[in-house]
């Protein structure tokens, strides 16, 4: 059975530590990018069944990150999910306006993230 | 006498010889003591990161496993060693950081039954302002809700440094009580930078948000308290603020009024454009100023007028914000900041030409540009 492939573009080594931890843990492939353009790259040429984005990055922040996956048709129907810190709850709707299908905020629970990855990739795999 | 005087600068040169020798003997010993004391450090430092890198995992593992408590904090003191136990605080420092939830009620309970809650507070109440500085950090992380009324005491502290991890702290704890020791030192009388205020606020924002209201609406305290809450309540873009804001833009203080012009911006209340408006007549040119930003901040566009009329100001500031405001209502507002390029005031020409250049490339080729 083909694995479940997941980037996460995270800039903060201990968040994306403990993400990828997590996802691994729970039987996923998971390729982690530092910076929006590494990320926009493995996206490309991996093309994810997920991809959970922070939205502060250095180099490409998510919201470009965003608006390139969704222009592309070859990626456009991969669901993202945006990390965001508390101040910026404001964002969220910008993530949704741009197509990100759910979003946390960090500080965040990783069994709650779990939780949003698995209900979202059942909406894209069933 | 010539033998004598020979002799004598002979025995000097002799002394300064040997002083310069001692002295480069000297600074070579120092220098070589500071590369020790470096390369010391540095294997030091390199050994806590070895350890804490083998701590990591675990940590992971237990944040990323079913949650219980007990069985947690159990794993933790058999697995680590408690020679290793200061950088097991660091690791779950780090990891209390990023994590909520039932993930962190696991850090905390390890924080509070492994001692490490106990020893803060130990290091708040008696240890060096610097150890307190950081224990009070380290508590606000821990979210300890038992450590409250010692941060409360912490706030009282002469050092600036304790006096804000504490605060930061009481902001990251959250509960009632941690908030209300805020919002008491906010509306007392210690005078503290804004800005630190605001980063404390930030944390909790909705926790914090009716609380400044309720001081803004009640108006009672000095006006020097009642500026910082409304800087806050810009700061933390509380929306529900904007009526209390409004009435501060009647007060009888310059200051104040200027603040609430400025916070209102802040807010993104579409609703405060009216009264915004109103205020680009205040005898203040800071209010003035102030009004005209946050017009543009809001994107109002029935101010249009009163912004263009706003050009003609006296003061330089109050023209340049209400320009750049127009630059952001649209075609219809830089429709307005172009025809202000066919006035004969030089300096009105120069704040629109400015801005044009800086602001607004696009308005290159409208009617009347090239007059600039």
């Amino acid at each position: 059975m083909k694995k479940v492939i997941i980037v996460l573009a995270e800039d903060d080594h201990q968040i994306a530590s403990l993400v990828k931890f997590k996802l691994e843990k729970d039987g996923y492939t998971v390729h982690l990018g530092e910076n929006g353009r590494v990320a926009l790259d493995l996206i490309k040429q991996t093309v994810p069944d997920m991809v959970i984005l922070d939205v502060m990055m250095p180099v490409m922040d998510g919201f470009d990150v965003l608006r390139t996956i969704k222009s592309s048709d070859d990626t456009s129907n991969i669901p993202v999910i945006m990390l965001t810190a508390r101040e910026m709850e404001e964002d969220v709707l910008k993530g949704f306006d741009l197509g990100a299908v759910d979003y946390m905020t960090k500080p965040f629970s990783p069994s709650e993230l779990s939780a949003r990855v698995r209900v979202n990739l059942d909406g894209k795999l069933r | 006498m010539a033998l004598t005087l020979a002799h004598s600068t002979a025995h000097i040169v002799d002394i300064l010889s040997f002083s310069i020798v001692v002295m480069f003997l000297v600074l070579i010993t120092v220098f070589a003591a500071l590369v020790v004391m470096r390369l010391v450090l540095s294997r030091r430092e390199a050994r806590l990161e070895a350890i804490m890198e083998k701590i990591r995992p675990l940590i992971r593992d237990l944040l990323t496993s079913e949650p219980d408590l007990q069985r947690a904090e159990w794993k933790v003191e058999h697995l680590v060693p408690p020679a290793d136990y200061h950088e097991l605080e660091q690791v779950l420092l780090e990891n209390a950081r990023i994590v909520k939830g039932p993930e962190l009620d696991v850090l905390t309970y390890i924080f509070e039954n492994m001692g490490y809650v106990d020893e803060d507070i130990r290091n708040v109440t008696q240890g060096r302002d610097f150890k307190k500085a950081e224990s009070a950090f380290h508590l606000g992380v821990m979210k300890s809700a038992r450590a409250v009324p010692y941060l409360q005491a912490a706030l009282s502290e002469p050092d600036e440094r304790v006096v804000f991890s504490a605060l930061n702290a009481l902001a990251h704890i959250g509960t009632p009580e941690a908030v209300d020791g805020v919002m008491d030192f906010i509306s007392g009388k210690r005078r503290i930078k804004s800005s630190r205020v605001g980063e404390v606020v930030l944390e909790q924002k909705k926790a914090f948000a009716p609380l400044i209201r309720g001081h803004l609406v009640e108006g009672t305290l000095p006006p020097e308290r009642l500026g910082l809450l409304i800087d806050l309540a810009g700061a933390i873009r509380d929306t529900q603020a904007a009526p209390a804001l409004i009435a501060y833009l009647d007060s009888g203080d310059d200051l104040l009024r200027s603040k609430a012009a400025r916070s209102l911006g802040l807010t993104g209340d579409i609703g405060s454009c009216e009264a915004l408006e109103r205020v680009l007549e205040d005898p203040s040119d800071e209010v003035r100023a102030q009004a005209a930003k946050s017009l543009g901040q809001l994107s109002c566009t029935d101010a249009i007028g009163s912004l263009a009329r706003a050009i003609h100001d006296p003061v330089l500031r109050v023209k340049m914000n209400a320009a750049i405001a127009l630059t952001k209502l649209g075609s219809e507002g830089r429709a307005a900041l172009a025809e202000r390029l066919a006035v004969e005031e030089e300096q009105e020409r120069g704040v629109v030409a400015e801005v044009l250049g800086t602001e607004d490339v696009r308005l290159r080729g409208m009617p009347g540009a090239s007059r600039v």
